[in-house]
C-alpha cells in the first residue's frame, strides 16, 4: 500500500514530463509557422493532448484542407486510444464510478497509457493516482506548446539535451517490463513490424491501430492453436 | 488564416479525441468480457507499445534507416541493455537520454 497516490503518479510521470517538453515545443514552433496564434496552439494542446495529431492538424491547416478532412484524418490516427481505453477496462480500474472513469478517460495519451497499464497489470492502484500522473504531463505538454509558440524562434537546438529520446526510452523500459511470455515478444514484434511495413512502405496513416489489432488478434489464434495442439 | 476554422477544428478534434478515450473504458467496463476479448485485450500493451516504438527507432523521415546516421537506432542499443537487466524505468531513461545527448552533441558517428 502506498501512503500518497497522488505523488505516487506524479512520480511516475517525471518521463512523460519531461518527454514531452521538445515535443510540445516542438508543436508550438510548427503551430506558429502554420498561421495559428499563441492562444490556438496553446488551447489545442489543452483540448486535444495527441501529439500526433496536433502536428498533423497543424500543417494540413496551414495547407488550407477542409474542415473535414482534418477531423476525418484526427478519427483515423486516433482510433487507436479506443484500443488502449478498452484494454484499461479489463484491469480492476472497471470497478470505479463511471464519472470518475470518463473523467480520467480524458487524459489517455500513448504515453500516460503505457505507464499506468503497466502499474495495473502489477499492482492495485488508487484513482488518485492517475490525478497525479496525468495532472503534471498534461501541464507539460500545455506550458510546452505555449512556450514553443511564444519564444519558439529564440532558442535554436532544444534537441541537444537529449529530451527528444526521453519517451522513447520510456516506451522501451515498459515494453520490456510488460512482455512477461514469449507469446508476448512474437506479438510485439510482429505489431512493430507492421506498423512499419504500414507507414514506410505504404505511407498509411492510422498504423498503429492496424498493426496492434493484427499483432493481437493473430496472437490469440496462435495461443488457441497451441493449446489445441498440445491437448490432443 | 481563417481563424473561426481553426477553433472549429480545435474543438472537433477535442471531442473525437475525448469521445474515443471516454467510450470504451466507461462501457465496457460495466460489461461482463469474454475469455477470449480478456485475451485479445491483455496483447493489446505489448501490441501498441511494438507498434509505437518500431517507426521511431527504424524510420527516420518516413523512411527505413538502418545506418548509424539513425541515433535513435543506436540510443536504443543500450537502453534495450539496461532495460532487461534492470527492468527499471528510470535507469533506462537515463541510460537513453545520456546516450542520445552524446550523440546529438558530439555527432562521432
Amino acid at each position: 500500500m502506498k501512503s500518497n497516490y497522488f505523488l505516487y503518479g506524479a512520480r511516475s510521470a517525471m518521463p512523460i514530463v519531461l518527454g514531452y517538453v521538445p515535443l510540445g515545443f516542438a508543436f508550438g514552433v510548427l503551430a506558429v509557422d502554420s498561421g495559428l496564434t499563441i492562444f490556438e496552439a496553446t488551447l489545442m494542446s489543452l483540448l486535444c493532448i495527441t501529439g500526433s495529431g496536433q502536428y498533423i492538424a497543424a500543417s494540413m491547416l496551414s495547407l488550407g484542407a477542409s474542415t473535414l478532412s482534418i477531423l476525418l484524418t484526427i478519427l483515423l490516427i486516433n482510433l487507436r486510444y479506443l484500443l488502449m481505453s478498452a484494454s484499461l477496462a479489463t484491469t480492476h480500474m472497471r470497478n470505479w464510478r463511471t464519472g470518475l472513469l470518463g473523467l480520467i478517460s480524458f487524459w489517455i495519451t500513448d504515453e500516460t497509457y503505457a505507464v499506468s497499464i503497466m502499474k495495473l497489470k502489477n499492482e492495485e492502484l488508487k484513482p488518485a493516482f492517475f490525478f497525479g500522473l496525468d495532472l503534471p504531463s498534461h501541464g507539460s505538454w500545455v506550458f510546452s506548446s505555449f512556450l514553443g509558440a511564444a519564444v519558439g524562434n529564440l532558442i535554436s537546438n532544444p534537441e541537444a539535451l537529449g529530451l527528444n529520446f526521453a519517451l522513447t526510452a520510456m516506451f522501451i523500459s515498459l515494453l520490456m517490463i510488460l512482455v512477461t511470455e514469449r507469446l508476448m515478444v512474437m506479438v510485439a514484434t510482429l505489431a512493430g513490424f507492421v506498423s512499419i511495413l504500414l507507414a514506410a512502405g505504404l505511407h498509411m496513416k492510422g498504423n498503429i491501430i492496424i498493426a496492434a489489432v493484427l499483432a493481437a488478434t493473430l496472437g490469440v489464434m496462435l495461443e488457441k492453436w497451441i493449446t489445441k495442439k498440445s491437448s490432443l | 488564416m481563417d481563424h473561426k476554422k481553426i477553433f472549429i477544428v480545435i474543438i472537433g478534434m477535442g471531442l473525437i479525441n475525448y469521445i474515443l478515450r471516454m467510450v470504451p473504458l466507461t462501457f465496457l467496463s460495466k460489461l461482463p468480457i469474454s475469455d477470449t476479448m480478456k485475451r485479445w485485450l491483455d496483447f493489446i500493451p505489448v501490441a501498441v507499445l511494438g507498434a509505437l516504438l518500431a517507426p521511431d527507432l527504424f524510420l527516420t523521415n518516413g523512411k527505413v534507416n538502418l545506418t548509424l546516421s539513425n541515433y535513435s537506432l543506436v540510443a536504443s542499443i543500450p537502453c534495450f541493455f539496461i532495460a532487461i537487466k534492470t527492468k527499471s524505468l528510470i535507469w533506462t531513461l537515463i541510460a537513453g537520454m545520456a546516450a542520445m545527448a552524446l550523440l546529438n552533441n558530439f555527432n562521432f558517428l
